[in-house]
Parts: structure tokens; sequence; C-alpha cells
């Protein structure tokens, strides 16, 4: 439809409607009019004569009323009728004349007495019921009937004039409406023909206009400045598409523009086909899923999962199926009224083998580092705080609630044991000054109170200025390196002591042979009747007390347990107490108490019962003078199964022990003191009134000979427990060794060659078997020993096999078996069965003697050796 | 946007406006009534009802309501304003309903409420005395006054610039009652009187006016040379220079509130329980209308017959326990 003609029909219409709207709305509002003011004039009427009228309901005075309803009527332009409803809702007085219609009698009731007004008709015309009460929230009503006609007439007649004078107006507004429209259309019809031109491209010169009024001339100038403008951005819009295409064509990254409806790939720079493989034409119009993430295929996190932007690590299918990871970034855009997805990528493949690399090495390094335990710090000495790792805080007692954690200088200072502190931070200083690798070995106090040895490694790294900057490095427990390399030296100590103390005794055990020798042949040779038979047999006891002392230097070198034998400990207790040491201990404190608590089903062990009891007195002589103002000594034996390390043993070896232990009640050991008692001649005693410095050593070494394991529990004040295990026998007791009869080891005339480097043991030991009615051949050396045997024969060879200097025993022993293979030989020696003692046995020697010469024992091993057949199984 | 979505949008816009004028023209006609006559109810004012139809369309009383009754005492519409507030209240608190009803002034409220025609009515003692004796009418609470007691006085009052001394001035005066029934506007002046050695053929004129507030007018108008009235109108006029108060009476039982024998127990029971829960002066004062111009402005007590024992003494001397006629009066 044209606009004019619309303008037309549209000024009609207004005219015809505002015409009949007014017509209407005017002939509504005065008929409203007069009937609120005809209800204005009713209420008037009513509230003058409700006050008469109420009062004649109340009394019931019908006739009163009646006269005041028909007053009512009667006054000019009063109402048609009126009537009363009383209290009870019955009508009180009505003006009808000729009684009241049924009707409004019906109406009436029907209406429950609402006073509402309404509207009847009647034969007459309407008329317009009104009610009011005539006390106010009463049931009474007093209700007026008004003949309306006349007010209809009025109304109808206005209306009737207004709706002509609505139609010339119209008819006025349409002609007036032809004209304004065909002159106001007239330069939009121009400007129409201008922009088809335009929007042709045709027309870009401006239109000229000189008629219109002063909208139509802006409106021209408008048009022309648009299309200006127009002109202006349609060239500046192509110069910058020509840059958006540059730069796509020019990017290294691949670009994809994908709808995000279909996921189609509408655009795909050179870059992207580039990295896919294939030309634009076989990329675009397919599913962006076909080349980029296929994984994502209907989980896209832009269109399927909302999300704004997507940056991620994806994979590309190449045309050839290969895959690459690429990193993807993906933003949605608008293009025209499409809603696209901007895609950018590029490819990753060579930096995600290189963090796949590096994430292998971290994870080997990770492993290496839980492995062997060890921290590691990074300490930024520009800020004094330190990157430590779990290990690390574990090590130093701190709470390792997560991988790695930030500590400050003082964390770790804290920490490091105060006697340390100053020569670790001198190390640190100097490393750092020097730019050494710092090494440093210090203890830490954890918070429970413990000390730990740590070994902290470090390196500094320097500023162009040469400045410390950080100093990264490791950080390693070795509290048990510590400890073990303790009881290395103190073992290497004792195994130094016991040997210096070996080579004493040795020579001293030489000189006690002598004399228990000779005291034996002494013996021998008096008569039993004899005064000086008892002098001699005193000197036999006290050489073979000796030679049991000696026996403690022997122990404490660890050779002298040569002879073991099925023993109770409980019977060794016993027997001790009859011991004089033990009596003397006593004697010298009397206000000790003796409290003995043994096992009555003890267990055996295999030992040395010499040394066991002389481990038991020490240990009871330490006792009783660690009490000088007397206590309690208590002596215990028990069974013990031991399956865990006690106490200063990193291992024990699992299985059933007999325990003694004795404990006083006495002034204790100080802690500094208990890691040297047992160290040979450490001694807090004072010398020559009691101990040597030897005590606690032989029953350590004693201990160690058993195979046991020692303990020891001390109070400052309160006293010291010492506490020996040792391993349990399954074997019976053995009974008590018979006598054995000389008869049994005498000699048939045979030859021995006794070889010693000492002459006296050596003189000794030939006149032993000389004794025992052997032929005896003495030599001084191995060398000597070779000679003679190269030009005699001998029965048999009692061989040292120790001597200085020149051949030992073994060595005199094989040079002889060159001569004469089946030679025999027995061995003697002041020490225990040795490895070269095991050797000559290993090539056929016999037995092996313990020195002192014991003429039963010597003489049972030559007999016995003598009698066995060859030695062919040594030999082979 | 296209040429031809403007195009569209500009018809669009044409053919609303066309719309809204055909429907504003249509509201029109209808707004001016386009004399519909279809619509009114058509009745013929010449078809009268006679008497037997109009008895059977007549409303019947609702049941279960209960009609309440007092002595005019103002105009119709001031004493309605007064008393439906009280009713409601009432409703609110028994839970059952009640509707206000006026005793015509040629019916006796003691008739009325004796005979059951109305179940409740709010009555001076001496109406309550003679509906007691006749209809056995059960008290159910009396009026309190301002110090707390179900008591109240009367006075006799003049103008204030009459020479007056007592009341035995009253003498061969005029002398202006309330209402015949009315215990404040009638017997307690009688009383009073009667304790001066006054009879009522002693005054030289009398006439019952019909209520406190005409008694008023007429001694304050200068009709009558004293009047009895109640005693909380008399103070009011009184403070106000109106009136002198030449004596005052002692006290008696208070107007109260009455039931008809036949009101079931519960009912006479909750309606006295609310109405000795009544606070005109406290929570229940914001929907009444002048309560304090009734004789039961500050609440109730319990009432019981035995309470009216000296009264009703004053009664019987006086042979004021029958009827009075309205029209008693001493020209």
């Amino acid at each position: 439809m044209k606009l004019h003609t619309k303008i037309i029909l549209l000024v009609t219409c207004l005219g015809g409607g505002i015409g009949l709207c007014c017509t209407l709305l005017g002939g509504s509002i005065l008929r409203e009019a007069i009937d609120a003011e005809f209800k204005k004039e009713a209420k008037i009427i009513v509230q003058g004569v409700g006050g008469r009228i109420a009062q004649n309901v109340i009394d019931n005075e019908v006739i009163p009323a009646r006269h005041v309803l028909r007053d009512i009527i009667n006054l000019t332009h009063g109402p048609g009728y009126a009537y009363v409803i009383g209290f009870d809702g019955e009508i009180f007085a009505h003006s009808f004349e000729k009684g009241f219609p049924r009707d409004l009698a019906k109406i009436t009731h029907e209406k429950c007495l609402s006073g509402e007004p309404s509207t009847y008709l009647t034969a007459t015309g309407f008329v317009l019921d009104l009610a009011y009460p005539l006390i106010k929230g009463m049931p009474a009503h007093v209700h007026i009937g008004i003949n309306t006609n006349q007010l209809t007439d009025m109304v109808t007649a206005l209306r009737d004039r207004l709706l002509l004078l609505s139609l010339l107006v119209t008819l006025f507004c349409v002609s007036i409406g032809i004209f304004v429209t065909r002159r106001v259309t007239y330069p939009l019809r121009v400007l129409t023909d201008s922009l088809h031109s335009f929007a042709e491209g045709m027309a870009e010169e401006e239109i000229r206009l000189s008629t219109g009024g002063q909208e139509v001339r802006e409106l021209i100038t408008a048009f022309n400045a648009m299309k200006s403008k127009r002109v202006a951005a349609e060239r500046a819009l192509r110069e910058s598409k020509r840059q958006v295409d540059t730069i796509l064509q020019s990017l290294q990254s691949g670009v994809l523009i994908v709808d995000s409806a279909t996921h189609e790939i509408i655009e795909a720079n050179p870059a992207a086909c580039k990295l896919i493989g294939s030309t634009r034409e076989q990329i675009v119009g397919h599913v962006c899923h076909k080349f980029v993430c296929p994984a994502e295929k209907g989980a896209c996190p832009i269109t399927d999962n909302g999300q704004s932007v997507d940056n991620s690590d994806r994979v590309l299918i190449k045309a050839d199926g290969m895959e690459i990871q690429i990193i993807k970034t993906v933003v949605p855009i608008t293009l025209g009224n499409r809603s696209c997805l901007l895609e950018s990528f590029v490819d990753i493949t060579d930096r995600k083998k290189a963090e796949d690399a590096l994430r292998r090495s971290e994870e080997r390094l990770a492993l290496v580092v839980d492995a062997t335990q060890i921290g590691m710090f990074d300490w930024n000495m520009l800020k004094r705080e330190s990157f430590w790792t779990q290990q690390h805080q574990i090590i130093f007692g701190y709470p390792a609630t997560s991988n790695s954690a930030m500590r400050a200088y003082h964390d770790w200072a804290d920490r490091v044991h105060p006697d340390d502190l100053p020569r670790v931070e001198e190390r640190i200083h100097r490393s750092m000054a020097e730019r050494n690798l710092f090494v440093a070995e210090y203890r830490i106090v954890t918070p429970n109170g413990s000390q730990r040895w740590v070994e902290s490694r470090g390196l500094f790294i320097y500023d162009l200025d040469g400045k410390a900057m950080r100093m990264i490095g490791t950080v390693q427990e070795i509290t048990e390196r510590k400890h073990a390399e303790e009881r290395l030296q103190r073992a290497e100590k004792m195994e130094a002591l016991g040997t210096l103390a070996g080579g004493v005794a040795h020579d001293l055990n030489n000189v006690l042979g002598i004399v228990v020798g000779y005291s034996e042949l002494l013996l021998d040779n008096l008569d039993e009747s004899s005064s000086a038979r008892s002098e001699a047999g005193k000197i036999l006891k006290g050489g073979q007390r000796a030679a049991a002392i000696v026996q403690d230097l022997l122990t404490l070198a660890r050779r002298g347990v040569r002879s073991r034998k099925v023993l109770n400990l409980n019977r060794i207790v016993k027997e001790s107490q009859n011991f004089p040491e033990f009596a003397k201990a006593l004697a010298c404190h009397p206000d000790i108490v003796i409290k003995m608590d043994l096992a009555p089903d003890l267990l055996n062990i295999s030992g040395s019962g010499i040394h066991l009891e002389k481990s038991f007195i020490n240990l009871l002589s330490n006792a009783a003078e660690a009490m000088p103002n007397g206590g309690t000594l208590t002596v215990r034996t028990a069974n013990h199964y031991l399956d865990q390390p006690i106490s200063g043993y990193d291992e024990v070896r699992e299985g059933d022990y007999v325990v003694l232990s004795v404990s006083d009640t006495g002034e204790g050991i100080p802690a500094s003191d208990l890691k040297r008692i047992f160290e040979p001649f450490y001694t807090k005693k004072v010398m020559g009134r009691s101990g040597t410095g030897l005590g606690l050593a032989v029953v350590w070494g004693t201990v160690k000979d058993h195979f046991g394991y020692i303990t020891v529990q001390s109070e400052e004040g309160k006293g010291t427990t010492f506490t020996l295990y040792f391993p349990v026998t399954r074997e019976e007791l053995s009974s008590e060794e018979e006598t054995v009869s000389a008869s049994e080891y005498m000699g048939n005339g045979e030859t021995i060659l006794v070889v010693d480097d000492v002459k006296e043991q050596r003189e000794l030991a030939g006149t032993m078997l000389r004794k025992l009615h052997y032929k005896v051949v003495t030599v001084s050396s191995g060398e000597e020993a070779v000679e003679y045997v190269k030009r005699h024969t001998v029965h048999l060879v009692v061989l040292d096999m120790i001597m200085d200097p020149g051949m030992d025993g073994l060595d005199t022993y094989a040079k002889i078996l060159e001569m004469h293979p089946d030679q025999k030989a027995i061995i003697v020696s002041g020490f225990a069965g040795t490895r070269r003692v095991r050797e000559a046995q290993s090539l056929g020697a016999g037995a092996y003697v313990k020195k002192p010469y014991i003429l039963e024992t010597l003489g049972l091993a030559v007999r016995k050796e003598l009698e066995r057949k060859g030695n062919s199984a040594a030999k082979s | 946007m296209s040429d031809k979505c403007i195009r569209g949008k500009c018809n669009s816009i044409f053919l609303g406006i066309i719309k809204c004028l055909i429907a504003v023209s249509t509201a029109a006609c209808l707004l001016s009534g386009c004399d519909l006559d279809s619509e009114y109810k058509t009745i013929d004012l010449k078809n009268v009802i006679n008497e037997e139809e109009f008895a059977r369309i007549k409303p019947k009383r609702e049941p279960n309501v209960f009609l309440f009754g007092f002595d005019l005492r103002a105009t119709p519409e001031e004493d309605a304003k007064q008393y439906l507030p009280f009713l409601r209240y009432l409703e609110n608190a028994t839970g059952y309903r009640f509707n206000l009803c006026f005793t015509s002034k040629h019916k006796d409220i003691v008739q009325v409420l004796g005979t059951g025609e109305i179940d409740f009515a709010a009555i001076g003692a001496g109406s309550y005395l003679r509906a007691h004796r006749e209809h056995g009418v059960i008290p159910v609470a009396r009026g309190l006054n301002s110090l707390g007691k179900g008591e109240y006085q009367s006075l006799i009052i003049v103008r204030p610039d009459s020479g007056f001394k007592e009341v035995k001035d009253l003498r061969g005066k005029r002398f202006a009652f309330g209402s015949i029934n009315s215990t404040q506007g009638h017997i307690i002046p009688r009383i009073m009187l009667a304790q001066q050695g006054l009879r009522m053929e002693d005054l030289g004129s009398y006439e019952f006016t019909g209520s406190h507030f005409e008694c008023a007018n007429s001694v304050t108008s200068g009709r009558f040379d004293a009047g009895g009235i109640q005693d909380t109108m008399g103070r009011e006029l009184a403070e106000r220079g109106l009136v002198k108060i030449l004596q005052t009476s002692e006290y008696y039982p208070s107007s109260g509130i009455s039931a008809y024998r036949n009101v079931p127990t519960e009912v006479i029971a909750a309606v006295k329980k609310a109405l000795l829960d009544f606070q005109p002066l406290g929570r229940d004062a914001e929907p009444l209308y002048h309560w304090e111009r009734t004789e039961m402005p500050n609440g109730f007590i319990e009432a019981k017959d035995e309470d009216y024992e000296e009264f009703r003494n004053w009664a019987v001397k006086l042979d004021l326990m029958s009827k009075f006629k309205s029209e008693e009066r001493k020209p």
C-alpha cells in the first residue's frame, strides 16, 4: 500500500474514530453525570427524612412513614416510588397506592437487603432504584425509584448532534490528508528512485531537490552524507579484508574457521593446509573433527560444554592419517549473522618430546632421591629461605605434610646441634669463599630430643659479581654409619689392646709353664710322706692359678677359649661363691646384701668354666665396690629367647639364650664413662687398692668368645645392671673328668723329637717324656728339626707352633713331611688353636696341646698320636 | 535491515493503529450504553402482591442469631454507633452472632426481654428488678464505674445560676426525669427525693423526658428547674459549666446486661466471660464509639441477684416495681 494511501486512510479513520468516540463517550459521560445528579438529589431527600422514618420504623408507626414517602414522590422531578425496609428485612411502608408490586417485592427479598442500586425496565420506561440505609450498619433501608426516561431522551439527542459533527470533521480531514500527502510524498519518491540507483551502484552523485520542506531538505542532506560515508566505509572494508587475508595467509599457525552449528570448516589458511597436508578445497566443507581433536566429537568445549574459550593440547590427524600433537586455541566469533569458531593451532610435537624426556628424567631423579633417602635443598641466600624436599624435612624432624616446603634459615640452624653449628657455619663460609664443594658432617637435634648425624654436601651458585646467591645440595642421615664407625674403632682398639695383652701373656705363659711343669715333676719325685710335697703342691696350684690369669689376658686377645664344655651358669654362680675373690670382695663390704634369683630350669651353655667364673667374679667385685656404703647386690639367671636386637647391638642371632644379670644399687656409672668401661686398663678405681683395669675387659672378651652379648643399664645414684646373654646348647652336662691312669700313656721307648725355641719349655717337655719312657731329642728351632730328621728317624715330633725367629711349627712340619710323608707330630702352643694350627693338622699333625705342659695331657696326646694308624687321610 | 523488512514493519504498525481506532470506537460504543434494553430486568409496577403471598416471602428471623436490646438514650443513629462495635466484640469473643434491636417507645424493654423478643439487653437496675420479678430474667454482668465497682449514682442538677441550695428547696418546683424506665433517670432520683421527704405530689410539676440527654436539655433550657440524671453525663455537663450538681445519690447497682431466661446456659456463660474480659479502656477501645457515654464505660463485673437487695427494698418502698406509664406526668 502506498504511503499517501495509508496517510489518507489513517486520517479518515482517525477523524472518524475520534468523532465517533467523542459522540459515544460524550453521551455516556453526560448520562452518568445526570445519573449522579439524580442519585445525589435522591440521597439529600432521604437524608432529610431518614431520621423521621427511622424513628417511625423503630416505633412501628407505618402511617406516618407512608405519609413521608408520599411527600417524597410528590416533589417536582421527584422519584416514581419509595418504600422502606424495616430492621427485620420486611417491607415496612411504601408509596404505592394500589399495593406493593409483586416483582419489586420478590427482587427486594432476593437481594437480601444489599442496598445496591439497580435499574429496572417498567411499562413507563427505565427506573433507577436507589437504596439508602436508615441507620448506618443496620439493615433498614429506604428505596427510591427514579424514572429515567427524560434523561435517556436528552442523551440521545445530544449524541445525534455529535455524530453529525464527527462526520463533517472526518470529510474535512480526508480532503486535507489527500492534499498534504501528495505534497509530502513527492520528495520521497525522488529519494526512492535515487536509493534504487544507489543500491544498484549506478548513482554516486548527490541528489539535488528544490521542493519540499526543511525536513525533506535535511533528509536529502542526510542521505547524501550517508551515501558518502557508505562509499568510504566500503573502501575501508575492502582494505581491511585484504589486510586480514594477508595476515591469515602469512600466519605460521594453522587457522580454521568452523561453523558453530554444523562444525563444518568454512575457511582454512595455508599454514593449516600445510599442517593437515591437504589443499584448502579438500579441507573446507568437512567437519572439523575429521582433522582436529576427533576424540572431542560431541564434547566440544565451546559448543557442547559452554566454555568461552578453549586452550588445550590436542591431536591433529593429517591427511595421510598420521597424528601430531598440537596446541589449539578456540574462540567463538560471529561472521555476519553466522556463529563460528576461530581455531588456531601450532605443531608442538618437538616440545612434547622434550617435555616427556624432561619428565622421565625428573621421575628417575625422584626415584633415585627416594631410594637413597637423601634430602635435597635449594638455599636462596639472598632471601635466607630454603626449599626442602620431603626427605630433608623428615631427616630434620619436621612434619613432612607435603612433597616439599619452603623453610627459613633458622629452621635449619635451630635443629643443628649447638656444639656443631659454629663449625658448620664456618665450613659454609669457607667453602663459599674458596668456591669449593661444601661437605660437612654434623649433628642435629630433633624435636623429641634425639640426635642424628647428617652429612651435607652443597654447591654454591654465584652471580656475575661473584656473590653467592644460592646453595644447592643434599642432606643424608649417617647416624648408623657413625655408630658403626664408633663400634669399629672400639673393636679395633680392643683388638689392639688384646693383641698386646696376648703378646705379654705368651711370654708369661712360657714362664708359668716351667713353674707348673717342674712343680708337677717335683711332686712326682717326692714321696708321699715328704714335707716338701705340700709346698710343691702350693707352687703347682699358684702356677695353675697364674696360668688362669694369663688366660684372662689371652681371653682379651680372644685367643684363649680353646676348651669348651657343657656348663650350667647356675653351677658357675654357686661355685664362684667359694672363691677367695668372692669372699674378699664381700669382706671389704660387709653392708652388702646379696640376693640370688636363679632360674631352676636354666638351660646349659657351651663354654669355658674358668672364663665364665672369672667374668662373674669380676662383675661381683665391681658391683660390691660400687656400693661402699652398702646396698643390695642381685644376681639373676634366666632363660630368654631373643628375636630382636638388644641395646647396643644392631642385630642379634635369634634363638635361646641364658641370661646372667648382676645388679647393684650403688653409685651408677656416668653416661660419659659407659662407652669406655669395657676398654682394658680403663678404670676409675684406685690402682693398687682394687682392680687392674682388666675386669670388665675380660667380661667383654668372654662374652664375645662365647658368641654372646652384654648390655649395661646404669643410672647415677641408683645403680647398675650388667646383663650377659649366652647362646644355649642342647647338650647335656658332662660328668666330671675321670682320672686317667699313667700306665695308659706310658711310652715304649719310641723316639720323640721336641722342637721348642724356649729352652726351659724344651727341657721340661723332654723331662716329662723321658719320664714316660720315651727317647727324647730336643732342638731349639724348626730349621734344626728339619736337619735332624734328614739324618734320623723319629716316631713323633712335638712341635711348638710359634717360634721366633725362623720357621714356625707349620713350616717345619711341612718340610719334614717332604722327607717323611708319614711323619707323626703333635702341635703345642700357648695360644688357642689358630689357623696355622689347623693347617698343620690338615697336613697330618695330631692333637693340639695347650701350654703349659701338663704331664698327663702331653702323655695322652703323644700316646694317642703314636697309636693312630698312619695319617693317610690327612695327606689326601 | 532490508527494505522488504522495513516495509513489512510499517504495514504492521499502520494496521495496528487502525485496529486500535476500531477498538477504541467499539469500547466507546459499549461504554455509552448503546441502549441494550435487554440487559435490564423488566418489572410490572401495577401487578401488586396480596397479603398471603407477602407473608410467604417475608424473611424469617435468622436462627442462631441473638438479639441485643437496650434503652434508647440518644438518637437511634448514635445508639447504633455505640452498640454495633460492642456487638462485634461479643461476636468475636463468643463465636455467636448478635443483631442490634431497637425497642419501640410503645414497648417496654422489660416486657420485650422477658418474653424473649430479644435475648439480651442492656438495662438499668430498676428495669432488671422488674424483669427478674416478672419474667425471671437472668443477671449477667454489671457495668464498672471509674472506681472499679459495679455501682453508679444519680445526680440532681439545676442550672448554674439557680439559687437552689438543697433538694428540699425543690418543693413545688418543676422537676424533669429521664426515661420512666431509667434507674438513674427516674428511680434513684425518686429515692433521693424521698430521702429528703419529697414525694411526687410535693413537686410543682414533673415530666419523664425519655432520656438523660433530654432531661439535661430541659433543665439547661429552663423548661424545668431541676432534673435527675445519670452521674457520668451530669458530671461532664457540670465540668463544662452547663449545670450545677445539687446532690449526689448513694451508690446503687449499676446498669448491666441481662439475659432472657431461655437463652442457653452456655451462651450466657460465653457472654458473661466476654463481658468480664471486655476492656473498653484498653485492648478493646479502638473500634468503640463514645463508650464512655454508656453506663458501662469501664467494663463489667459479674452480676448476681442478691447485689440488688437494698435497691429492691427502696423500689418496693416507693412502689416502683410495677410498670410505669410513659404518659405518667404531673402537668
